[in-house]
């Protein structure tokens, strides 16, 4: 009892398709029986456009190529300083600063919402924040990195300004000098 | 491609007109543009720094550098005043810029600044006055113009209440 061996070959001598070919099927494979549907009703009346239409695959590869390009670039452009919070709507700025401080400056990230102050991922109410922030000044200080810890703000453009102003206060009595007002960055004039 | 022509002399030699088989760069540049479309940072994010003076520094004294201050009302409108100018200098004193929709003009205020650069050329302070009821977004609006006019340094200055 022997394995029946497979009869079919291919003829190469005959030219192969330069593309796809819908009644030929791909280049590399049994022609479709839907393409051959389709060019079989030729004969059945009036004659018909011809769908033996080659699919030219390089143009689409020449446009993936480009998509790729572009994406590559817009990705390996400019990262964002720090991560934004959801819900909030920050307000639009053209004269910013992309490029993140020397990494040797402590960050303190701080979201306003209108009812409460999170810090670093932790909510706090007002004294809560003047405690972390005093003790933050310190620790600076202490470190010898005094001047160079950054207070990153993150607020609604739609926020009143008095939500804002205690942070200045504290952020002064603290001693933390240089203050961020997140921004979406656009394009000047937009 | 390449063609040999037909077969020569003894035998069938092998076939050289061949095709590229594109379906896999496709497949490959398909998954490459789904992952670059899924990562790619479309809101780029940025900051407007300000350098606040602190219990420390302000204990330094000394004398106070030419500024400018500029209130921001509720209703857009700002109030441009200057301080300690230099005797040669005619300053400021509550020149008003309206705005007509409610939010700061922008372009009235890019004049103004243009202005008092050429007037007023020993300004490099100028300090952002909020009203309470500001909305935030107006606020950042003025230090972004300020920033755009290359001013030196921007302070903000709550109102006190």
């Amino acid at each position: 009892m022997g394995l029946a061996k497979s009869k079919e070959t291919k003829d190469f001598s005959q030219p192969r398709p330069a593309s796809f070919i819908p009644s030929q099927g791909p280049a590399i494979g049994l022609p479709s029986p839907l393409g051959s549907a389709m060019s079989s009703q030729k004969s059945a009346g009036r004659k018909k456009h011809d769908m033996n239409t080659p699919l030219l695959l390089t143009a689409l590869v020449d446009a993936f190529s480009i998509l790729v390009i572009f994406l590559l670039v817009q990705v390996s452009g400019a990262p964002n300083v720090f991560e934004a919070d959801d819900k909030i709507k920050l307000p639009k700025a053209a004269a910013v600063d992309l490029q993140p401080d020397s990494k040797d400056t402590k960050v303190l990230n701080l979201v306003i919402h209108r009812d409460a102050y999170v810090l670093d991922g932790e909510r706090l109410n007002m004294s809560g924040l003047r405690a972390r922030l005093v003790e933050a000044g310190k620790q600076a200080k202490s470190e010898q990195t005094s001047g160079k810890t950054r207070l990153v703000i993150q607020a609604d453009e739609q926020n009143d300004f008095d939500l804002l102003s205690p942070v200045l206060g504290i952020t002064a009595e603290a001693g933390i000098s240089t203050l961020e007002f997140a921004v979406q960055a656009v394009e000047e004039g937009t | 491609m390449i063609s040999t022509g037909g077969s020569h002399g003894k035998g069938k030699k092998k076939e050289l007109d061949f095709d590229l088989n594109l379906i896999p760069a496709i497949d490959l540049l398909s998954v490459c543009i789904c992952f670059l479309l899924l990562t790619a940072v479309w809101i780029h994010l940025g900051s407007l720094k300000l350098e606040q003076g602190t219990g420390e520094t302000n204990a330094r004294g000394g004398v106070n550098p030419p500024s400018l201050w500029i209130q921001v009302a509720k209703n857009g409108e700002l109030t441009l005043s200057t301080r300690d100018l230099p005797a040669s200098e005619r300053g400021l004193q509550g020149s008003v810029l309206k705005s007509a929709d409610g939010k700061v003009d922008r372009e009235k205020l890019d004049q103004a600044l243009d202005l008092i650069k050429k007037r007023m050329p020993s300004i490099a302070t100028v300090i952002v006055r909020p009203e309470s009821k500001v909305p935030y977004g107006q606020v950042i609006s003025v230090i972004d113009r300020l920033k755009a006019a290359k001013v030196k340094d921007v302070g903000i200055a709550p109102e006190s209440t």
